[in-house]
């Protein structure tokens, strides 16, 4: 028999064969010993495999029991968890959880603020629009340059630009008030209701900020973040540095170098070129002769706004506080119009002494080489507005006075001071170097002498002309030991 | 005698009528097909029994065996929800159970090429000699099924001792109908010559 058919030996031992394929089969069987010797063996597997078949097979299932009970157990319970009402009883005990949470998030909430407060804030109901309140040569720079006028609507991301002897007072949709001084240039970077971020090209910005609940309120300039934490403060750039100064509450200035610092209210912090600072407190006579200053404008009704003096700029009247009427608004734009205005004609005679400068309190940290004073001018004396603003009006026209400026012959040397004063911060002071000397060498011009000499060693000292520079300071304490920028020339001098 | 002597016909045997445990697994089924989880353990009840036995023909092994009846039953409780009644319901068990013997068989000779003297599972029974000769013939049973490949024993145990036809062991195993019978063939024929080689060695 061959292989193959040896299967049918066990069908034919298991009867699984028709009856005509086991008969031929079993016919074959009695002829063949050794399929009849197979089919033995056939038989005796099949009774190997019956036996085990019929065997009383018992086991125990207690550990299959166990962990078949564990399963049930597990799905029953997950089950009776994602029934709907099981679910909505669920939910409804989160969402009191969640209530419970949230109130006491509530509770814990700050107090309202103090009714006087309140009153003080009064935090407008609707965003105020973005708009100018009061603008001269302002101008909205980019694919259509405009001319602003007063009540002109302004948008987040305008960038905006004064002429030299412009000014502007807008308006925040949160409530505070910006007043951009001459020649300065300000983006609107963000100026939402609940947030403000501004960057300072350059110039001057005076900054009366609202008492308004908000993200932020953050002024850029130079790579330098000042972000406000008080109300009244002015910040001024210029290529000879960044000045900060606050007269009320506090802001918290980041320079790119350095730790960042807090400069309080009547305090200023400038830093040179290379973010080297130098603090600086108001003192009693600027408050008064700015105050003297508000007290000659009729408008001038509210206390006197505290100048800051900032060096390469004009005067830094900070802002007046937030409006919280109508008078305070009309008496905020009167204050924002006299920082920026020429001041009111003088009488003729020469500016009284100002007081020597206090700058007690003054600190320079880091001066420790001549080379590192290069580009950086001492940070301005607390000085009388005649520091910046033109001096009285001038004696009657000399014959030196004539040829003080080739181009205008008919400038006066108050405006050769003050136009030489403004193009320290533009770079552009050389210019004006021969008619400073010219200015200076003449001692009848007093105190016009003076700060023509002042403003020439400044010129030298942003023109990075270091042996001029201090060459001019040592002139300047030769000529006037007892001038109002002894310090200033000493500092540079004995660098 | 060649292989065209005989005709080997295919017996579909006709569908026996469900008996009456057939009935009450299939309502079993549909219970907890209707997460009635009580269900479950009472089937698991029901069918341990053989579920273990077959186990202990395709694997042999009584250590892994409450392992495997604890696979099997998990495997049966996510399959359950597919079970749509196209077959008995003792097939479909069937067909679980042969996945986790295949799968533990796969893993076992992986691990263990010489499978050695594996112990056998043992009967139990009155009379003393009835239970040594079911002892000494489940051991030779599982020595020579140990000689099998996987699929073939599965498709041998099935049908030798598990009384299921070809038909019924081409639907557990999802296999072509030719191919269990090749595979039973086959398996006959293993399993004759090794028992032989046993029963000859004990001799």
């Amino acid at each position: 028999m061959m292989r193959h058919d040896e299967s049918l030996l066990w069908e034919y031992a298991a009867r699984e064969l028709p009856s005509e394929d086991a008969r031929l089969v079993q016919h074959h069987l009695t002829e063949c010993p050794e399929c009849q010797e197979k089919l033995t063996d056939v038989r005796t597997a099949r009774g190997a495999l019956a036996a085990v078949k019929g065997a009383d097979f018992r086991f125990t299932y207690a550990k299959a029991d166990a962990a078949i009970a564990r399963v049930v157990e597990k799905k029953m319970a997950h089950a009776a968890f994602s029934r709907p009402w099981v679910l909505g009883l669920s939910g409804a005990l989160v969402t009191a959880g969640l209530l419970l949470v949230a109130y006491g998030f509530w509770s814990k909430a700050p107090p309202a603020p103090l009714p006087e407060l309140a009153e003080v804030e009064a935090p407008a109901p609707r965003p105020l629009p973005l708009a100018v309140e009061r603008a001269a040569g302002l101008t909205v720079i980019g694919a259509q340059t405009r001319v602003l006028g007063n009540g002109a609507a302004l948008a987040s991301g305008d960038v905006l630009r004064t002429e030299a002897k412009g000014e502007a007072t807008l308006r925040l949709p949160e409530g505070s008030r910006l007043k951009l001084g001459g020649g300065a240039q300000l983006s609107l970077t963000r100026a939402d209701s609940d947030d403000v971020a501004l960057q300072l090209e350059r110039g001057h910005l005076a900054v009366a900020a609202s008492h308004a609940q908000r993200k932020g309120f953050v002024v850029h300039t130079e790579g330098m973040m000042v972000t406000v934490v008080g109300t009244r403060f002015a910040v001024t750039s210029s290529r000879d540095g960044v000045e900060v100064a606050v007269a009320e509450g506090k802001v918290s200035v980041e320079p790119p170098v350095g730790l960042p610092q807090f400069v309080s209210a009547g305090q200023r912090v400038r830093f040179d070129s290379r973010w080297r600072s130098q603090r600086g407190s108001l003192t009693a006579a600027e408050k008064r002769e700015l105050s003297a200053l508000g007290e000659s404008t009729a408008d001038a009704v509210k206390p006197p706004t505290p100048v800051v003096p900032a060096h390469g700029g004009g005067t830094r009247a900070a802002a007046p506080a937030t409006p919280t009427s109508a008078s305070d608004l009309k008496s905020l734009v009167a204050d924002a119009a006299l920082e920026l205005a020429p001041p009111p004609s003088r009488p003729a005679d020469p500016a009284p002494a100002p007081s020597k400068p206090d700058m007690t309190g003054l600190e320079v940290p880091l001066l420790a080489s001549p080379v590192e004073s290069v580009g950086h001018p001492p940070a301005p004396s607390p000085t009388t507005p005649g520091d910046w603003a033109p001096l009285p009006a001038a004696k009657p026209a000399s014959a030196n006075a004539s040829k003080l400026n080739d181009e205008s012959p008919e400038e006066s040397p108050d405006e050769v001071l003050q136009r030489a004063d403004r193009s320290l911060s533009h770079g552009t002071c050389d210019r004006f170097l021969k008619q400073l000397d010219q200015l200076a060498s003449d001692a009848s011009r007093g105190p016009r002498a003076e700060k023509a000499r002042i403003i020439r060693a400044r010129c030298f000292d942003a023109q990075m002309r270091v042996r001029d520079a201090k060459e001019e300071y040592r002139r300047y304490l030769m000529q006037y030991p007892g001038g109002q920028y002894v310090d200033e020339a000493r500092h540079i001098a004995d660098e | 005698m060649s292989a065209g002597a005989l005709s080997l016909q295919r017996v579909i045997p006709t569908p026996a009528p469900p008996t009456a445990a057939e009935l009450k697994l299939m309502r079993l089924v549909e219970r907890v097909q209707q997460d009635d989880l009580t269900a479950f353990e009472e089937l698991y009840r029901l069918t341990r029994d053989e579920v273990a036995r077959t186990l202990c023909h395709l694997v042999g092994r009584r250590s892994d065996l409450e392992d495997l009846i604890q696979e099997t039953y998990l495997r049966l409780l996510k399959a359950v929800p597919r079970y749509k009644g196209q077959s008995r319901f003792r097939t479909f068990l069937y067909g679980v159970t042969a996945n986790v013997a295949l799968m533990h068989l796969r893993w076992w000779r992986r691990r263990r090429e010489d499978l050695g003297d594996v112990p056998d599972c043992a009967s139990e029974g009155r009379d003393p000699e009835a239970v040594a000769q079911a002892a000494e013939a489940a051991r030779l049973v599982q020595r020579a099924l140990a000689t099998m490949s996987a699929k073939k024993r599965i498709v041998f145990v099935y049908h030798e001792l598990c009384d299921m036809g070809p038909e019924e062991i081409a639907e557990a195993t999802d296999t072509p109908y030719n191919t269990v019978r090749s595979r039973l063939h086959h398996a006959r024929m293993e399993f004759t010559a090794a028992m032989r080689g046993l029963t000859g060695a004990q001799s």
